[in-house]
């Protein structure tokens, strides 16, 4: 018996340690990195190099969600050159839904779309034509980071004993997103009675894409218009101990290699608050588009 | 040792102080026989280093050696043979031979005489080593001297005899023969080198390195313009003078001898012999590269006898053997020529030369390529020409060609048959070729050509052609010289263009471009740029649009619908001519239509293919001068649309981006020709078996008597001979084509029968002794070179010719027909050169403002006019009531005011330039238009 206690201590130790492991790390896997959304590729041979005229084939497309996020809303839509080629079925759009990566399922789920496609006859002087075959995505996704912020309404830092944290930066690199938080600086701002704890978060585009507003997917993997403010859009929300912070500007354009947004706590903080670690939760929406291209060509089967 | 022997002799050390004192620190010369030499040879090998002293040297040595009564030793062991170094003079002379071996090459010789003209050069640069290796090696050859001469005497006569022929190879034989013998002839190679040495060099006058490089620039250019103005015959000799002058200018003494081009009076080899370059380059090596330098100042020096000035002498060798590389691949090898005098075979080859450089420079005539090139470069420069690429169906030899021209023999008696052979290929896709082949001898055409002289092509075919002139069109339309022969193939063909564009909706591309986006580069289009691709065939259609791409489509069309501008460029791609633009076709998406174009394009009916509209260039809406500028292209011809969206929703599609095709069909008539020379050969009078020259006989075959004579040289027997000068009448002739008693008549074509009759082919009346006004004969067309009277003839073409022709074109002054030699005979100006005119100006009336104003010359309204004033677009043109008056008013035209007081100019050649000038209001193409006259004159010889 004596033997047993020391052995169930070990025991629930172990379990102990095993339960307190970061959720994100499954099997040391953190699915919450990388800089990936939808990674799409053509399968192979497909479309071919080439193909002779009035022959059909293939445009076939890997769709693999590489982000953390769950894709509801996306398209994806094949662009080809009329004049010489034809959809067999459909007009080359489709709308998609893919899963992301999870601790569940740490690849992430991954579609297969294929289009079929005639060649049209050639000129009957022409011996071969050069097409161009481009595959486009357009899809939501969002962002998640979550770092862990010093919130300290002492700024004069009048009591420096006992103080759980200091306010510092918080340097980020990626979270499992194309669009990225890379940085997360944490100010106090003095009011009149209170605090008030700001947050300058850094958003970067990381990925291969490129940003649209979340609210034009549709329209970006069509032919309508697209205003200036269609591209680049990104919507920030930050939560701060389930308070829902003022992000100014909003929503945000990514026009520079670095951009920021402020997102403050407008009622702020008693200056008697005691500082304390917490999780600041940042949620960017946005829309994400990519293109995949590839040449086909044209020939006559049988040469006059 | 108080003295030095040298070639035997003995001198004091002062001379030799002397000679340093004049030349160099050391004067040191050898004796070929080293064992016989007392200089020390470190001695030898400073003297070697020594510059500009040598050759002065040796004379004053040979003179010393005169001096001592003795000459090159005393006995044939001690015979001592100057050692000749490898001087720059000599140098020259060689690359100038070797310049020379290439335009042999090049002017058509063969490669056995080149090779022997290369011995020449290589005997004259070794000859100072050869000598020795004779006097050691093969002494049982005899004195070196002796062997030597006789190589030279061989050579010279390979060089002259055993070549090809001609006045260019006796002109190279002898200035070879000059050069070859220099060696043995001292006093005069002495006297020349003296000459040039003692006139003031380029350094003497000064200047700086940059004055230098200035001097070789003009150098470079005037030999340049020498390849190309110093080929033409005379102009080129009087182009020797002036460059021998700007020679001597440039680099004093030394460029007197650029003067040696003048001897070439062919004018076909010098201008491959970049002689004032060559001679800039020697005179550096001779005197350095700084000019003379100021007292108390020493410039650098630099010595290009020195070691480093062999890889510039390699250098220039290279650059010579690279001529005469190219020149031997471009030569075509020569045929063996039999049986004439040197004399014979030089004038033949003159006036071949002079014919095939006078066709070579009609067809590359440098001004007119020059002027091309920078016309075409102005156009791009100011977005007025478009460009194109074939299509990869290029390596497929669509369309016609004509390859292989070959003649029978290179050269012809006057009166025998004239063949000459080409290969025709041709091959078409989609519709078949319709070719027809002509073939001329300087502007004659020719009697018969087998197999056909039309072919329809629908794939691929190959034709061995023949071209035959028969002994009697030889013999008096032809005529004797070097002619050229013209194979014409004219046929239709068709090519097409398309030019890919992108649209995009315009806030969509504006949005994109300000997030710094490039629409193209986000949808993985390389093909930025887009130009025209063309299938292949004499025609290049370059297309391009005339906006940043991709071009945006605006969702208000309402008010902004023109959304690109094209520009489309018809070019001539090949050796020929576009003669006339038959169909021209657009097709537009048919999202998209043409708003207007700078010619008249119309909406056809149907479009070939679905989503397509077409369009079609409307020949009734052309005005003249447009049409005009659509025939006989040889250049290019421009044009713009201004294109509209009909509808967007079709244009887009639901695609972000839309690529779309704009495409454009031409169906035109092309003329390819290719060229080649012949030489006929003039029987010479009296030089028959019997008979004498001087002596006086008739036309025929005539017995020694000359008092019976047949027509054709075939019927010679061996007691008779063969005259071309006299004819026998037309009584005579039916004698069985024996003559009685000959004298001259006018028809030299035919033999008439005893009866009066009517050659309808030539248009005149032949009675026993009398021809009727008109003949032929009073309408000579004569050869390119010279000058085409329009008032030597009237009525040249009978009534029925020109009534045939005017039916064949139906024309509707058809009825019109006699009017034309009414009044050619009335002003005395030749009526086939005023058909020739309405042809050109509005193919017969049917084309063009001449519909509406019946002017047969599209002549422009004046105080002058016979008739009326009547405006059509704009211009006041000539107007008649009926073609008669028409016809009268050009006469009156041509006679009163050209031929008359006011311009006094009565030939094609001075007349259209100023009747449809080069420069405003017409831009016409003067010498395609003088060349169009005398092909269709020509042309109505040949029914």
């Amino acid at each position: 018996m004596k033997m047993l206690i020391p052995f169930g201590l070990i025991l629930l130790a172990l379990l102990l340690i095993t339960g307190c492991q970061n959720q994100n790390d499954f099997m040391g896997v953190n699915v919450f990195t990388g800089t990936e959304g939808l990674v799409s590729e053509f399968m192979v041979n497909s479309p071919p190099l080439q193909v002779y005229e009035g022959g059909e084939l293939q445009v076939g497309v890997i769709a693999r969600n590489r982000g953390i996020h769950d894709i509801e809303k996306g398209f994806i839509v094949a662009t080809i050159e009329k004049d010489y080629m034809e959809f067999v079925e459909g007009d080359g759009k489709v709308a998609i839904k893919v899963v992301g990566k999870s601790i569940y399922n740490t690849r992430g789920d991954e579609i297969y779309e294929i289009f079929k496609v005639k060649a049209k006859k050639l000129e009957t002087q022409s011996r071969i034509h050069e097409t161009n075959v481009a595959v486009t995505s357009c899809y939501d996704y969002q962002t998640w980071a979550t770092p862990v912020v010093c919130v300290d309404p002492d700024i004069y830092n009048v009591n420096t004993e006992n103080k759980p944290c200091n306010i510092q930066d918080v340097e980020m690199d990626s979270q499992g997103s194309p669009v990225a938080v890379t940085k997360v600086e944490v100010k106090m701002l003095p009011s009149a009675d209170v605090i008030k704890p700001a947050f300058k978060i850094y958003v970067q585009n990381k990925g291969g894409g490129h940003v649209i507003d979340k609210n034009r997917i549709d329209a970006v993997c069509g032919s309508g218009s697209l205003d200036y403010r269609d591209w680049n859009t990104v919507y920030v929300r930050a939560v701060l101990a389930n308070t829902d912070l003022n992000c100014r500007p909003s929503p945000l354009r990514l026009e520079h290699e670095e951009d920021f947004v402020m997102c403050s706590l407008d009622a702020g903080l008693p200056k008697a608050t005691v500082a304390y670690s917490t999780l600041l939760n940042i949620f960017l929406d946005y829309g994400y588009t990519s293109t995949i291209s590839s040449k086909v060509t044209i020939e006559k089967e049988v040469l006059p | 040792m108080g003295k030095t022997r040298l070639n035997g002799e003995f001198f004091d050390k002062e001379l030799m102080k002397i000679l340093r004192n004049q030349g160099g620190p050391s004067v040191e010369h050898r004796t070929l026989d080293a064992k016989e030499s007392t200089v020390d040879d470190k001695e030898l090998e400073l003297a070697k280093e020594e510059k500009g002293i040598l050759d002065e040297e040796k004379e004053l040595l040979k003179n010393a050696k005169k001096g001592s009564g003795k000459k090159g030793g005393g006995s044939d062991d001690e015979t001592e043979i100057p050692a000749k170094r490898l001087d720059t003079f000599r140098i020259f002379m060689f690359l100038v031979i070797i310049g020379c071996a290439g335009g042999v090459l090049v002017a058509g010789n063969s490669i056995v005489q080149t090779t022997l003209v290369i011995c020449a050069g290589i005997l004259f640069i070794a000859e100072p080593y050869l000598a020795p290796f004779l006097k050691d090696k093969l002494k049982i050859l005899g004195k070196p001297e002796t062997v030597i001469t006789i190589f030279k005497v061989i050579l010279l006569i390979g060089i002259i005899f055993i070549g090809d022929q001609g006045t260019q190879v006796i002109v190279l034989g002898l200035a070879a023969g000059v050069f070859l013998l220099l060696p043995s002839a001292p006093g005069l190679f002495r006297r020349i080198k003296n000459h040039a040495q003692k006139a003031p060099d380029w350094k003497d006058s000064g200047g700086s390195m940059g004055s230098l490089l200035f001097k070789f620039a003009i150098a470079i250019a005037v030999d340049v313009a020498d390849f190309f103005i110093g080929r033409i015959p005379i102009v080129g000799t009087g182009f020797d003078i002036i460059q021998t002058f700007i020679g001597y200018k440039l680099w004093g003494g030394t460029g007197l001898i650029s003067g040696w081009e003048i001897i070439d009076i062919t004018d076909q080899l010098d201008g491959f012999v970049p002689s004032l370059t060559i001679l800039g380059f020697f005179s550096i090596v001779q005197h350095g590269f700084k000019p003379k330098p100021k007292e108390g100042k020493q410039g650098i020096n630099i010595n290009l006898r020195q070691p480093g000035s062999v890889l510039v002498k390699i250098i220039v060798v290279i650059f010579f053997i690279a001529i005469l590389l190219v020149g031997g691949l471009a030569a075509m090898p020569a045929h063996l020529y039999g049986g004439e005098g040197v004399l014979a075979r030089a004038s033949r080859t003159v006036s071949t030369s002079v014919v095939k450089s006078a066709a070579w420079i009609k067809d590359n005539n440098p001004i007119t390529l020059i002027a091309n090139w920078i016309d075409k470069r102005i156009a791009i420069a100011s977005g007025s020409f478009y460009e194109g690429t074939v299509e990869e169906n290029k390596d497929l030899p669509l369309g016609v060609y004509l390859k292989d021209l070959k003649p029978a023999d290179p050269q012809f008696w006057e009166d025998e048959e004239i063949i000459v052979w080409a290969t025709l290929e041709a091959m078409t896709i989609e519709k078949p070729v319709n070719i027809t082949v002509s073939c001329t001898a300087d502007g004659v055409f020719a009697d018969n050509i087998t197999p056909s002289r039309k072919f329809n092509i629908s794939s691929y075919e190959q034709q061995l052609l023949e071209c035959k002139f028969n002994k009697e069109t030889v013999l008096n339309k032809v005529k004797n010289g070097a002619k050229n022969v013209r194979f014409n193939a004219n046929y239709n063909f068709e090519t097409m263009s398309y030019l890919k564009t992108y649209f995009m909706d315009t806030e969509r591309m504006r949005s994109m471009r300000r997030q710094n986006l490039n629409p193209l580069d986000e949808f993985g289009i390389t093909d930025k740029y887009p130009i025209a691709i063309f299938t292949n065939g004499p025609l290049k259609i370059g297309m391009e649009t005339l906006r940043e791409l991709p071009i945006g489509v605006p969702s208000d069309l309402v008010s902004q619908r023109e959304v690109v501008t094209i520009g489309v460029t018809l070019e001539n791609r090949w050796k020929g001519r576009i003669t006339k633009i038959n169909s021209l076709e657009i097709q537009l998406p048919d999202s998209l239509d043409i708003n207007h174009c700078d010619h008249p394009f119309t909406a056809a009916k149907k479009a070939e293919e679905a989503g397509y509209n077409k369009y079609e260039l409307d020949f009734t809406k052309l005005d003249a001068r447009k049409k005009a500028k659509l025939e006989n292209i040889t250049t290019y011809q421009t044009f713009r649309c201004w294109i509209d969206v009909k509808d967007r929703t079709s244009l887009l599609g639901k695609d972000p981006i839309s690529t779309k095709y704009i495409r454009l069909t031409a169906d035109y008539d092309y003329q390819s020709y290719e060229t080649t020379t012949i030489y006929i050969k003039k029987i010479e009078k009296g030089s028959g078996t019997t008979g004498g020259a001087g002596s006086l006989y008739q036309k025929g075959c005539c017995a020694k008597e000359s008092t019976k004579c047949t027509k054709l040289q075939s019927d010679c027997t061996g007691t008779s001979f063969w005259s071309a000068e006299m004819y026998c009448t037309a009584s005579d002739s039916a004698k069985n084509g024996q003559c009685t008693s000959c004298t001259d008549i006018c028809n030299t074509q035919t033999q008439c029968p005893s009866s009066s009759v009517k050659l309808v082919d030539y248009g005149w009346c032949c009675e026993s002794s009398k021809c009727e006004t008109g003949s032929l004969s009073s309408c000579p067309i004569p050869a390119v070179s010279e000058q085409f009277d329009v008032t030597a003839g009237s009525n040249c073409l009978t009534d029925e010719r020109i009534s045939q022709i005017l039916t064949a074109a139906n024309s509707p002054a058809k009825d019109a027909y006699a009017a034309f030699n009414r009044y050619a005979i009335q002003y005395g100006i030749r009526s086939d050169v005023a058909l020739a005119f309405f042809n050109k100006e509005s193919t017969y009336g049917t084309a063009g403002v001449a519909v509406e104003t019946k002017s047969i010359g599209n002549v422009k309204y004046s105080g002058r006019c016979i008739g009326k004033k009547m405006t059509v677009n704009g211009v006041d043109w000539c107007g008649h009531d009926t073609w008669e008056q028409g016809i009268q008013d050009w006469f009156d035209l041509i006679k009163n005011i050209y031929v008359g007081q006011t311009f006094k100019v009565k030939t094609v050649e001075t007349i259209v330039p100023i009747y449809c000038p080069a420069g405003p209001p017409d831009y016409c193409d003067v010498q395609g238009y003088i060349k169009n006259i005398r092909d269709y004159v020509s042309g109505y010889q040949t029914p």
